[in-house]
């Protein structure tokens, strides 16, 4: 905040383009230092080129939004010095202004934004480009497809978005991830009003191998809800409660499976740890997971945001950045790699 | 009157107890067996693979006659019928599909000498699924020895011992890991 009022007052300067360099090689990611030289490493000058444009923008429109929030305030106070209205009228007043007030808000918002897709598509692009993977940053606009696994929350397809999906293949394993924010409507006319149903990551892995039976994994929520959600979800209640020896794991979620062999197999101990840590990486709230047909479907709920650069106020540290994506990544390859998904067994 | 109302819940009461404890040892009992068939099913899955990696393996290991004849001794031991209501006769299938197990873990070692076979294209293909396997048992395993254990809980706390021994029921043996399941194969290891 102080940085913002710093600018606000004093202005914006541009700074010194700090050389950052991504010195090590990562498992998994073997060249990719050599082509952070060649390819990320001259981009920041361009990146902090855009940042300044884009922080005097923001500034600019900051100075515009203050100056008519201050214009509103004033009229608005104006009116009620002179004339006398009713209770009803004054609410409305006042509501007007602070919509209004909110408009404001929304011209220097809409830079943040603009900022956040061109840094995204200058930089973020160019990392998943070495690992051969496809960035879309609207994501797949598909989320239909998470229905079958029955763990995806009821959501309206109007107010629901997708956001910042990668998709690619890691050992002839096909995986994707993105975010999602479903909301559903609740009331009718003028009470109606969207409620958020689900906001995180989901993680999706294509097997090489079918399941012959679905197994859920959801949060244990204490033995008595635990056991009225069983009683009162339809999709859980063909499924059976697998106890797994694992007692932190136990303490954590519930299993629900129409095959106790093949949920035995499937959730080991190192894939309870690899799961533990892929939620702590996206600070998950909750953690929802559903073997099917051939996919494992990952759902995390939490209020992270994918591939966002820290802030406009302070300078990119572009090796920072590049490695954060590459750590998600790994985490996601270890657990394809944990589940062996892309060995063909030939059973 | 021989019963008053009290005495007559009371009674309710215990029969009911009785009734539903008899009822969690029929049902863990059953899920005993359904985990055992759970464990021959895949027991069988390895059974069928196994011939597979001895006859890739002969062709390069052909004056190692004394492990193949184990292997397909116990292999031939473990294709008998048993009666899976049998404490002993479940105790000595177990006991002989780790002995099999451990033959493997055995042989596979031995298979490490030969470098040609090492290299085989089949041979890996067939230790893939041989490791597979190996995973499903595993998983099998520990459902049965889930399955076990809430059986005997049932049947060693009162009044589940009384009941038990009416119905004649036992506890059923675990499946202890052997040496070569806790340590799975890694092929990249072998080859």
């Amino acid at each position: 905040m102080l940085k913002f009022w710093n600018c606000f007052f004093f202005g914006v300067s541009a700074s010194h383009v700090a050389d950052y360099g991504f010195g090590e090689e990562e498992k998994n990611f073997t060249g990719f230092a050599k082509f952070f030289d060649e390819n990320i490493r001259p981009k920041a000058l361009l990146i902090e080129e855009i940042r300044i444009r884009d922080l005097k923008r923001f500034m600019l429109y900051s100075r515009i939004s203050f100056v008519g929030i201050a214009i509103i305030w004033v009229v608005a106070y104006h009116i009620f010095q002179n004339h006398f209205f009713s209770v009803r009228d004054t609410i409305d007043i006042v509501t007007y202004a602070m919509g209004a007030t909110g408009l404001c808000f929304l011209l220097p918002y809409s830079v943040i934004k603009k900022f956040s897709l061109e840094i995204k598509k200058n930089l973020f692009e160019d990392v998943f480009r070495f690992c051969n993977l496809d960035y879309i940053p609207e994501g797949s606009k598909a989320i239909s497809h998470y229905r079958p696994f029955n763990i995806t929350p009821d959501y309206k397809p109007l107010i629901s978005k997708t956001e910042d999906m990668v998709q690619g293949q890691y050992k002839n394993v096909d995986f994707r991830f993105e975010e999602l924010d479903l909301q559903v409507e609740q009331g009718s006319g003028n009470r109606r009003r969207s409620l958020r149903t689900f906001k995180g990551v989901v993680v999706l892995l294509k097997f090489n191998k079918n399941f012959s039976g679905r197994t859920i994994l959801k949060s244990d929520l204490g033995m008595i809800r635990n056991f009225s959600r069983k009683m009162v979800e339809s999709r859980l209640k063909d499924l059976e409660k697998v106890a797994l020896e694992d007692l932190e794991f136990e303490k954590i979620f519930e299993v629900y499976s129409s095959d106790q062999i093949e949920a035995r197999y499937l959730l080991t101990t190192s894939f309870m740890e690899r799961i533990k840590k892929l939620s702590n990486f996206f600070y998950a709230k909750k953690i929802e997971a559903s073997f099917y047909n051939d996919c494992l479907l990952l759902q995390f709920s939490s209020s992270i945001n994918l591939f966002k650069v820290d802030s406009i106020f302070n300078q990119i540290d572009i090796a920072i950045e590049s490695r954060k994506v590459l750590e998600q990544l790994l985490l996601i390859y270890d657990l394809i790699d944990e589940l062996k998904l892309g060995e063909k067994t030939g059973l | 009157m021989i019963f008053g109302n009290f005495d007559f819940l009371i009674l309710t009461a215990i029969l009911l107890l009785f009734y539903f404890w008899y009822m969690a040892i029929i049902t863990r009992r059953n899920k005993v067996l359904e985990a055992l068939s759970g464990i021959d099913v895949q027991l069988k899955n390895r059974l069928d693979l196994i011939p597979n990696i001895l006859k890739i393996a002969k062709k390069f290991m052909e004056h190692e006659t004394e492990i193949f004849n184990e292997v397909t001794a116990l292999r031939e031991g473990l294709s008998k019928d048993y009666n899976k209501k049998d404490v002993s006769e479940v105790a000595n299938h177990l006991k002989v599909s780790q002995d099999l197990a451990q033959k493997m873990q055995a042989f596979m070692l031995r298979a490490e000498n030969y470098p040609e076979l090492r290299s085989s294209e089949n041979m890996l293909q067939a230790q893939r699924s041989y490791n597979e396997i190996e995973g499903q048992i595993a998983a099998a395993r520990r459902f049965y020895n889930a399955a076990v254990n809430s059986l005997s809980n049932a049947i060693q706390i009162f009044p589940g011992n009384i009941l038990a021994a009416l119905m004649g029921i036992k506890t059923m043996p675990f499946f202890a890991a052997e040496d070569a399941a806790k340590s799975s194969i890694d092929a990249s290891q072998f080859f």
